[in-house]
């Protein structure tokens, strides 16, 4: 027993004095992610985006990602991942969630060296967070717009439907953008956009927690039982594309538009029209390089996509990459929608194109008169911006509220 | 009891503990890595300085809540799953009196904890009376009420208690300062309040199990209901009111969770402790006395669980598989040597529960 | 596809088919006297041994056989499905030994091995989450698939929900057409007299112990290789275990009642996801997904209380009697007891 005690002791001391160290000039950084860092979705981008700054700055270290913190491993709390991190030395901590907004700010408090970058969130923009948080997101409207419009480009049924993760300001934004984008080109298809189905089905979260939310792989199942063929995912991780692929296997003719990640087609290639992705990397070079200079200060960042070239790896921070299911004529068809796209956003570097009255809520409320453009961001109650949007569009089926 | 059998019972503890040891060390070489290294890494998680002892010790103090809560209903040989529930309803009541009532701190903290208590309570009545009244088996009606408890969480977070800027199912917003427990120190952030609350449930319910009539029809009650009722002993009442103290034990080990680990009411907010406390009232067999120095063990493992994840990157449920085999193999074992003293010599079962001669 | 009503029905089918096949498993068990408590984990367990399996053995016959990834997908498929029956099996076997040999609690085996089910596939499975893999395709059965609406509902499944309408027409005939269903009856009903009258009571437990859970094991196979398309971390088929035991009970043990409970519990699940679709019904998400927990506690009351008698007694008499006989049933009266040889 006595042996045990002290080969114990031992091995104690020997862990403790085995903490890791990093030479001096090494910028450490780190990142805690909801899902695993090879979800193919919201996480993989942000772990890619990681990695390409690890290979494209000196002196720049990238820790081992948090993985899985979320409210459904309550065992590994998020603060208890944060001071990981930290112990291991990192000086900027990405927390790549809006479910973390209020415990970064909560505990950004606590380690005043530390930059803490929340992406998704606006605390930084409405002044609540401490110095050492700031915000980060792309403007994944012009990617919805673009998968929206793709889908509309080649459904057979006019009906698409949508697999939305929980409601609120961004998935309700995401989803008007994308319904938006369809409405526009199934009328450039020639066809009367009123006749389009739009169908959003909400499964409670940003991915499946059993016995809480829909299950994901169901609620595709049933999007296309009732019509759709095409199914655009708004949530974090990849049923839609899988349910779809597995639904071409036994002859049904339906494609998918899978979400955040580039490299999300490769589930099922054949039935994949295109992908809306985030690239983190140009941005989060920038924000680290600001930070290992000492120049990092805070900042409400929005990233856009690079118009010249929108798969451009080092300089956009929204793509959309088209995907082999998509025949070549509305490939064509996507292309000059997108060079529409990018002459808008030329013209009004404030607002994202088709947010243009006539706009509507769902309960009739009129959000924009015919012909002005929405703002991308305004503060709430004041004047309506795509950024809040407190309903989905008139037209889209599906509820605004949970 | 003599050395002797204190030592054969020592003993007897030891061999499951090296079983499921070892199989643990065989999975975590299968995933790749060291057991030693995984060993040292998990008690560097526990036990590095006072935040990861803290840590520990805010595992320790709900799971042990709701492990003596359990003991109870397991003398009354009743299968409380719906603990989980329990905690879960008992955190949601706390973080209602949280949110909205406005008082001095030392009120409101007492009002959070009286309110868990109550849901607790409720939420635990619900199964007693389904089972002693309508005759719904305690297990399924706990399995449902356990999620739609869970469900409860998740719409009071979306719906009414909806932080101001909006849709999301993070959190519910976080509690004013008054509502928080205070802090031994800032180093060493365990509540005084709760560690106390802790040691005076224990000796409360030893007691009460060990020297009050209720205790004694509760130990009858579990033994055999149909001849505990013959006796006199009005078992449906005994039966619901032990899901009720459980309920209410549970209740605390919720409040707990809400107020001192996420200063807010989360989804999932319990963390599936209650699970846990069925696999330490398992352990512990109805002793009380046990059942701190099971859950500390257990609350070591959950607090080194995160560093296992952080610096081997090895799952969570590690510690889960770590603590199933380790109760399995207890449950095995104690067959396999009963059986084994059976055929060697005439057992004498009542000697190892000898609170039944005191009936 | 056609109808939206008709293949929201097919889909319904579909997803209640690992219920079907999971509860069917149970109610063999419990016919013959023990309760395995384990559904939850066995179930999630087998599903991810079933995943890596097939997984494994379509790389394995890609590359040695030098069969592309549709062509081993059927073989894998089976494959995959023989391992998860061995996992849910040597899961129920445990319990089996631990209850009848070690004479220990078969609930408080069966609690702890549903924990440890899902902890251990979680730990196993990591590697294997969301990565493609075989999967079984639904395939019309000829001439039936022709029918018109019961055709398309029924017959234009894939392969485990064909197995799963075997398997409730073939439990149905060994438990009341067969001799040995004549024992395993007695075994779970009245061991002592069986025993008496020369039936092995504790063999007959071990084996229909056994072959309830590589039944179990089966529906776990159905989960990752066909209806959740895979195997994913958390695992999509977690607390499906629980709502198969409380099926068993609504089903009164009996096999064409479990299989209707399964489709209830299954039809409601997708009433979700329709109210939610449906315009001008506003009711919280959130509450629409405790319905299937509601209907569970529900329906637990209506078959165990005196609630559903009385109900029967407001009927007029000639039809009391055969409602309730299609209604009422109760447990085996052995369920979860020990028999030991005096």
């Amino acid at each position: 027993m006595r042996k045990l005690i002290i080969v114990v002791a031992l091995l104690c001391l020997s862990a403790i004095l085995a903490l890791p160290t990093f030479a001096q000039d090494e910028f450490v950084f780190g990142m805690v992610l909801v899902g695993p860092k090879n979800d193919g979705g919201w996480s993989q981008a942000h772990f890619e985006g990681g990695v390409y700054v690890a290979e494209m700055l000196d002196g720049v270290t990238f820790l081992e990602p948090q993985e899985n913190i979320n409210a459904g491993n309550p065992d590994v709390p998020f603060d208890v991942a944060v001071s990981a991190l930290i112990d291991q030395g990192a000086q900027l901590v990405f927390t790549a969630s809006d479910e973390y907004e209020e415990d970064t700010s909560r505990i950004a408090a606590d380690y005043p060296d530390v930059t803490f970058i929340n992406v998704s969130g606006d605390d930084a923009y409405l002044g609540t967070a401490p110095a050492n948080v700031g915000n980060v997101m792309g403007t994944m409207e012009w990617g919805k717009i673009m998968a929206g419009c793709a889908a509309a480009l080649q459904t057979e049924t006019g009906s698409i439907g949508y697999l939305g993760p929980l409601i609120n300001f961004e998935t309700r934004r995401l989803v008007n953008s994308a319904y938006l984008g369809a409405r526009h080109c199934y009328e450039a298809r020639g066809m009367n956009p009123d006749d389009l189905v739009f169908t959003v089905t909400w499964i409670g979260f940003w991915f499946n927690i059993p016995g809480v939310t829909l299950d994901p792989t169901e609620e595709a199942n049933t999007l296309l039982n009732n019509g759709a063929d095409v199914l655009i995912s708004g949530i974090d991780t990849t049923e839609a594309i899988t349910v779809v692929g597995q639904r071409a296997a036994q002859g049904d003719t339906v494609w998918a538009v899978p979400y955040d990640f580039m490299g999300a087609c490769d589930i099922s290639p054949d039935v994949c029209l295109g992908v809306p992705y985030f690239h983190w990397g140009p941005v989060y070079s920038d924000l680290i390089g600001a930070a290992q200079a000492g120049t990092w200060e805070q900042d409400w960042l929005l990233t856009n996509p690079d118009w010249s070239d929108l798969n451009n790896q080092d300089t956009t921070g929204i793509g959309f990459m088209t995907g082999p299911g998509l025949t070549e004529e509305n490939a064509a068809a996507l292309e000059s929608f997108i060079a529409d796209a990018a002459a808008y956003a030329e013209e009004n570097p404030e607002g994202i194109y088709l947010w243009t009255g006539p706009l509507a809520y769902q309960d009739g409320t009129v959000l924009a008169e015919e012909g002005a453009n929405l703002p991308y961001i305004a503060p709430l109650g004041e004047a309506p911006s795509v950024w809040y949007s407190e309903q989905l569009l008139e037209g889209i089926v599906g509820a605004s509220e949970s | 009891m003599n050395p002797q059998r204190l030592m054969t019972r020592f003993g007897k503890a030891l061999i499951p503990v090296a079983i499921s040891l070892l199989v643990t060390a065989l999975l975590v070489s299968l995933a790749g890595v060291n057991p030693l290294n995984a060993a040292t890494e998990l008690l560097r998680g526990s036990f590095r300085d006072l935040g990861a002892f803290a840590n520990v010790v805010n595992f320790w103090i709900p799971l042990t809540f709701a492990s003596i809560g359990l003991i109870i209903t397991f003398t009354a040989g009743l299968w409380n799953i719906g603990v989980d529930g329990q905690i879960t309803i008992g955190a949601i009541f706390a973080s209602a009196v949280a949110l909205s009532w406005d008082l001095p701190a030392p009120l409101l903290i007492a009002a959070q904890i009286v309110a868990a208590m109550v849901g607790g309570g409720l939420w635990g009545a619900l199964v007693g009376i389904l089972k002693a009244r309508l005759g719904v088996n305690e297990i399924f009606g706990g399995v449902a009420l356990n999620q739609i408890a869970n469900l409860a969480t998740l719409y009071m977070i979306t719906g009414p208690w909806q932080p101001p800027e909006g849709g999301s199912v993070r959190s519910s917003p976080p509690f004013p300062p008054e509502a928080l427990l205070p802090r031994l120190s800032d180093d060493f952030r365990i509540s005084p309040l709760m560690l106390i609350g802790v040691v005076v449930a224990l000796i409360v319910v030893y007691l009460a199990l060990r020297g009050t009539r209720w205790g004694l029809q509760l130990k009858a009650t579990g033994k055999n209901p149909r001849s505990a009722l013959l006796m006199g002993v009005p078992t449906n009442r005994t039966v619901i009111t032990a899901f009720i103290v459980c309920g209410m034990l549970a209740g605390v080990a919720g409040a707990f969770r809400a107020l001192v680990v996420f200063q807010s009411l989360r989804p999932l907010v319990s963390g599936g402790i209650g699970f846990l406390a069925i696999l330490v009232a398992l352990l512990a067999e109805n002793r009380v006395l046990l059942v701190p120095f099971i859950t500390f063990v257990f609350s070591a493992l959950l607090g080194g669980s995160a560093q296992l994840k952080v610096a081997l990157r090895l799952d969570v449920a590690l510690v889960g598989v770590v603590q199933g085999i380790l109760v399995l193999t207890a449950l095995l074992f104690k067959g396999a040597s009963e059986r084994f003293q059976a055929t060697s010599s005439q057992p004498s079962r009542t000697a190892t529960r000898p609170e039944v001669a005191h009936e | 596809m056609s109808d939206p009503l008709i293949s929201t029905l097919a889909g319904i089918v579909t997803n209640a088919t690992p219920l079907v096949i999971a509860a069917m498993g149970e109610t063999i068990t419990e016919r013959a006297g023990i309760v395995n408590l384990s559904l939850d984990g066995s179930i999630v367990l087998s599903a991810m041994s079933g995943f890596v399996v097939a997984y494994s053995a379509q790389q394995i016959l890609i590359t040695s056989a030098g069969m592309t990834a549709p062509e081993a997908a059927g073989l894998s498929v089976i494959i995959g499905a023989i391992g998860a029956m061995v996992v849910g099996a040597l899961v129920a076997l445990l319990i089996a030994f631990s209850s009848i040999s070690l004479r220990q609690d078969q609930v408080a085996v069966g609690f702890v091995l549903t924990l440890l089910g899902t902890d251990l596939a979680v730990f196993l499975g990591t590697n294997y989450a969301r990565i493609p893999g075989p999967q079984i395709l639904p395939t019309d059965l000829p001439l039936l698939a022709n029918i018109p609406v019961i055709g398309e509902i029924f017959f234009q499944q894939s392969g485990f929900a064909y197995v799963s309408y075997l398997l409730v027409f073939g439990t149905w005939w060994l438990f009341f057409r067969t001799r040995q269903g004549l024992s395993l009856r007695a075994v779970g009903e009245r061991p002592e007299a069986a025993f008496a009258r020369g039936i092995p009571v504790n063999r007959l437990r071990y084996l229909y112990t056994a072959l309830g859970g590589a039944v179990v094991g089966l529906a776990g196979a159905a989960y990752s290789l066909n209806v959740r398309a895979g195997w994913t971390v958390p695992p999509a088929m977690g607390g499906d275990g629980w709502i198969a035991l409380a099926i068993v009970i609504f089903g009164g043990w009996h096999p064409f009642r479990v299989l209707i409970g399964a489709y209830l519990f299954a039809g409601l699940r997708s009433l979700a996801s329709v109210i939610q679709r449906t315009p001008g019904i506003e009711i919280n998400i959130t509450l629409l997904n405790a319905a299937p927990w509601v209907l569970m506690i529900i329906t637990l009351l209506l078959v165990s209380s005196g609630a559903l008698e009385r109900l029967l007694q407001v009927l007029p008499r000639p039809l009391q009697k055969p409602l309730r006989g299609i209604l009422r049933s109760d447990p085996p009266a052995a369920l979860g007891t020990r028999f030991e040889r005096k």
